[in-house]
């Protein structure tokens, strides 16, 4: 008896808004173009960069101070996330002629499901070649597909080859091609994760395979048996059209250094994490109207609660308004373990609505600058008084982004 | 307390009465209405703890006798059961009876009711009407002030001041001010004072629609004062108590612009169609944005798009156009709500730039004035 193997592709584009930039702009083709947030002024970071300029080492995230070092002759490109999402939304619309199993993963990426395939090899890829060339020819944009039994695997083969890629990768290809990497490259595997695996002897795929998945289900819980079967090249998860709206979020968790208890202490955290959350919102031009909070206690049970905001946002007062008023609410005086903060319900930033008394407006203007001013001397530059006070969490978290906390 | 009451005035009463009486509160003797009966007639009131609602059937009227009294007395009955049976019942006129432990009995025709009452000495006081300093306004006018301000305030607790209306009498001139801070409504009125009288206050939104739907179509006068802190608003057999808002409004007079640069006329139906349609895309969209791009050769167009659904442009038919090029998004819901409360045929908006405040006034009036702030777009 055949057993039923799925057929699932991840399609991802290649330096997506440097390519559409490319693809509007004859002039910029062939030249190393960098997306960033502002040109002129030398700061701000690199949103995207062209595979030309990529190959003088410029990175997304880097600064384009950095960038310009690196890649001087680069054309220096603002963002326009309108027009990307419009485009964005053309090639899932593409995507939906051939399957109405259609996920979207990010602005850039989607998974696509062929339901009525028969061979994964033969339909996958006779299928990905026609949506490459479709979106070359008619939005002028390249990209690398990965052919897959399962959404990991799709995922995981998009990323062997790129850019302009088509790889596919079976359950059968998992020991020869998967397992040799290194442990981050597999997806779900942060630098954090990385370094609990590394203290733990594991360094590689293949040895994250072969461990033994109740030992990493005691360490890490079910994360610890989702990364062995990924590990293995399992993946039971659907691929869902819906997923985008409902679950794309942008959180932060972080674990106290002690247990804290006063609701003072708390809103120090709270506060701290709400501004690396709004942080990272506007870094990737999105806009969030869910705001939730987790807390994990002393005793490790928890408690998960949510609010929307009256219009989404991505400044910290009412994302910070809205946590601490479901803290205040829900915490019953538990000792705290963790506390995680999270914005959802996200949708691209294309504007705002002005009110009478420019608040939404002043707030923009002062988190602009003081992204401007930490994207240029570091997070620790600027910081908030209570940053300074005993329950801060700030400097420890500023420490980890370089993962070197002990 | 002993009487018999002309069950279609009871009924009317009760229904206005019951309108403030809320399901969900806490304190029990609020589920009830107050009856007390005496030689002036028979008065019901309903209260939750924002406004309360006091209607009367007087002994006595225009020759016809609606109440009998044969002995006065007050209770408190369970409004949900008392308006539902009175409703019912299948008599023209109801005998009312409650005894010491305040048991009520009511009567009409062959079927007898008895309902478990509370004692009216534990239902809470209201103020007095004859303090406080007041005016006096047709009910048909202050129903339209309110519709035509109410919807503007905010429906966020995040400002508490702005989820009222602010009422301001001065020289005779009553104006209301709403504002949720994304746009802003008014409303003057010339109505009947001191030139003296002086009011300020801030009255909740949802009172003011309670009491909207509580005034009557008509020219006739009703009274409005403030006292401890309650607005009183006195018609023909109804009184209407709400609390105020508590702080300061904040100051509105400064941020009406004066000057402007692109200046437009438009007929207020058709452009309110024109929105509606332009909506129909932009509705799902977070700020429900419409575009509105007045051409340097003067003619103005109206645009929308959703990168999900689609597009929509419009030619506006406008009557006057003159000033400088003009792009422009707002929030189309914020016009259509401004365009239906105007009530003027044509309207006149000024725009000072695309990142400014915008006024929508009627070419025939001054009475009315709305702001809308638009949508920056990047």
């Amino acid at each position: 008896m055949r057993r039923f193997v799925r057929t699932v592709l991840l399609a991802d584009m290649d330096a997506f808004f440097a390519s559409v930039e490319q693809a509007h702009n004859p002039a910029l083709r062939g030249k190393p173009v960098i997306v960033c947030g502002d040109p002129e002024k030398r700061h701000g970071i690199v949103l995207a960069a062209s595979y030309e300029a990529k190959r003088c080492g410029v990175k997304t995230a880097m600064l384009v101070g950095e960038a310009r070092r690196l890649c001087p002759e680069a054309v220096f490109v603002l963002p326009r996330m309108a027009t990307y999402v419009q485009i964005s939304n053309a090639i899932l619309a593409m995507m939906k002629e051939i399957t109405p199993l259609v996920e979207p993963f990010s602005i850039d990426e989607a998974f696509l499901e062929l339901p009525d395939a028969t061979d994964l090899v033969r339909d996958g890829v006779e299928t990905a070649r026609r949506l490459k060339d479709r979106i070359r020819r008619e939005i002028g944009v390249s990209c690398s597909i990965g052919v897959g039994p399962n959404k990991l695997l799709a995922k995981m083969a998009a990323g062997l080859e790129k850019p302009d890629g088509l790889t596919v990768l079976t359950l059968d290809d998992v020991p020869t091609r998967l397992w040799p990497l290194p442990v981050r490259e597999l997806f779900g595997v942060g630098p954090r994760m990385e370094r609990h695996f590394y203290r733990m002897g594991i360094r590689t795929i293949g040895h994250l395979a072969q461990a033994d998945p109740d030992r990493l289900a005691r360490r890490f819980g079910l994360m610890g048996r989702v990364l062995h079967l990924s590990a293995n090249g399992i993946d039971y998860s659907p691929v869902d059209p819906g997923s985008l709206a409902v679950r794309r979020s942008i959180g932060h968790m972080f674990t106290l250094p002690r247990d804290y208890r006063t609701l003072d202490e708390l809103r120090v955290v709270l506060l701290e994490l709400v501004d690396d959350v709004c942080h990272r919102a506007r870094t990737r031009g999105y806009v969030g109207q869910t705001v939730s909070l987790t807390l994990r206690f002393a005793d490790l049970s928890g408690l998960h609660r949510q609010k929307k905001l009256e219009a989404p946002t991505n400044v910290t007062p009412p994302v910070f308004a809205a946590a601490f008023h479901l803290l205040q609410r829900f915490w019953n005086g538990q000792p705290v373990r963790m506390v995680g903060v999270s914005l959802g319900n996200l949708m691209p930033d294309t504007g705002f609505q002005l009110d009478l008394f420019g608040r939404e407006e002043r707030q923009r203007r002062l988190a602009a600058a003081i992204d401007h001013i930490r994207a240029r001397h570091g997070k620790t530059s600027l910081l908030r008084a209570v940053s300074l006070t005993p329950p801060s969490v700030f400097f420890d978290r500023a420490g980890k982004i370089g993962g070197h906390r002990k | 307390m002993k009487l018999t009451i002309d069950r279609s005035r009871l009924v009317s009463a009760l229904q206005q009465a019951a309108k403030a009486v809320s399901a969900r509160t806490t304190i029990p003797i609020l589920t009830g209405v107050k009856m007390v009966a005496d030689p002036y007639g028979v008065t019901l009131t309903g209260s939750d703890s924002d406004v309360a609602i006091q209607c009367t059937v007087p002994c006595e009227e225009d020759d016809r006798i609606l109440v009998h009294l044969q002995q006065p007395g007050s209770v408190v009955i369970p409004a949900s059961y008392f308006l539902d049976i009175i409703r019912k019942l299948p008599g023209d006129t109801v005998e009312i009876e409650v005894n010491e432990r305040f048991t009520v009995a009511l009567r009409s025709g062959p079927s007898a009711f008895h309902l478990n009452g509370m004692d009216a000495d534990d239902y809470p006081r209201l103020p007095q009407v004859e303090e406080g300093i007041g005016f006096a306004v047709p009910s048909d006018l202050l129903r339209t002030m309110i519709r035509q301000t109410v919807f503007a305030v905010s429906a966020s607790e995040t400002r508490p001041i702005l989820t009222g209306v602010q009422w301001t009498l001065e020289e005779g001139r009553l104006r209301f001010v709403a504002t949720d801070s994304h746009r802003l409504a008014t409303r003057t009125a010339q109505v009947e004072a001191d030139a003296e009288a002086r009011v300020s206050v801030v009255v909740p939104g949802k009172s003011l629609q309670e009491l909207a739907r509580t005034l009557e179509e008509t020219r006739e006068l009703v009274d409005v004062s403030v006292a401890q802190n309650q607005l009183i608003v006195k018609g023909k057999h109804i009184l209407f108590y709400s609390r105020l808002l508590e702080g300061t409004y904040p100051d509105t007079s400064r941020i009406i612009p004066t000057a402007s640069k692109t200046n437009l006329v438009v007929e207020t139906k058709e452009f309110l169609a024109a929105i509606e349609r332009a909506s129909l895309i932009a509705k799902d969209g977070k700020n429900n944005v419409v575009k509105l791009w007045v051409r340097p050769d003067q003619t103005v167009e109206l645009s929308s798009h959703s990168p999900e659904i689609g597009k929509v442009t419009e030619a506006v038919a406008a009557r006057a156009v003159e000033g400088e090029e003009l792009k422009i998004a707002f929030n189309a819901k914020y016009m259509m709500d401004a365009l239906r409360a105007v009530d003027a045929p044509e309207v006149a908006i000024r725009f000072t730039g695309a990142m400014s405040p915008f006024v929508l006034k009627p070419t025939d009036h001054d009475w009315t004035l709305h702001l809308i702030l638009p949508v920056r777009t990047y």
